[in-house]
């Protein structure tokens, strides 16, 4: 996660960790994930890494969302899985 | 009766050009918009406009209208506008960092859809970004909804 991403990203981590203690996923494969921040809301992606660097825009299909987490307005989380949660950030 | 949204306001008398009202009751765009698309009128047009005649909610609106991507670069007081297709804008990494040393900054870009996860980044965007050495840039739906992404 870059350095912006995570500095905006920090004040939920404990949560998100949490979050992933409870539901079997495993924090750290999150951390590897691309991830997306919202007006309300951050999401974290997988890149499977398999692109040669050359196409740029041509191939802009975005890459699968495994774990979305709404913002509610007393600052709690709501967290939505993906059908590719378990196969990308799984803990087993 | 249209319906908004906190997120996506459609405020009386302003539902023209407004991405949500496009895609869900079928509003049209504004006059500024129409000019815009005028220019735009096929895959891989390109244009560039003053930086005060369009921004990425246009770009959105356009988006929920053609169900294409549309590409924003910003260098100064221009910006350099692409019509893409459904799923691509024609901008390969070679052009990306030719138009990086050419000053352009990569304001954001389009998505056509629906639904949070159109706004997940592809891996060819984080290319790009890396590209332009930017530490972030945006995606908008067909709704004007958005989320910033990161190179890595």
């Amino acid at each position: 996660m870059s350095t912006v991403a995570f500095k905006y990203f920090s004040k939920y981590q404990e949560t998100v960790k949490h979050y992933c203690l409870e539901n079997g996923l495993d924090y750290y494969k999150l951390l590897d994930c691309s991830f997306g921040k919202g007006k309300n809301s951050f999401s974290f992606a997988h890149s499977d890494g398999h692109t040669d660097g050359s196409l740029g825009l041509l191939d802009d299909t975005p890459m699968p969302c495994v774990l979305w987490v709404n913002i509610n307005p007393d600052g709690s989380l709501t967290f939505t899985q993906t059908e590719y949660t378990k196969q990308f950030v799984s803990s087993n | 009766m249209l319906i908004s949204n906190i997120d996506t306001p459609i405020e009386r008398g302003q539902t023209k050009g407004n991405p949500n009202a496009i895609v869900h009751y079928g509003i049209g765009l504004s006059a500024k918009q129409k000019r815009i698309l005028s220019k735009l009128p096929v895959f891989d047009s390109r244009v560039i406009m003053r930086k005060s005649e369009v921004n990425m909610t246009d770009l959105s609106a356009l988006t929920a209208l053609t169900e294409d991507e549309y590409a924003m670069f910003t260098k100064g007081k221009e910006r350099l506008i692409i019509r893409g297709n459904k799923n691509s804008v024609n901008i390969n990494q070679e052009q990306a960092e030719m138009l990086a040393s050419q000053g352009y900054k990569w304001s954001g870009h389009t998505h056509p859809g629906n639904g949070n996860f159109v706004l997940t980044a592809s891996d060819g965007d984080r290319e790009v970004l890396t590209a332009f050495r930017q530490s972030v840039s945006v995606i908008y739906d067909s709704s004007g909804k958005f989320q910033q992404f990161y190179p890595e």
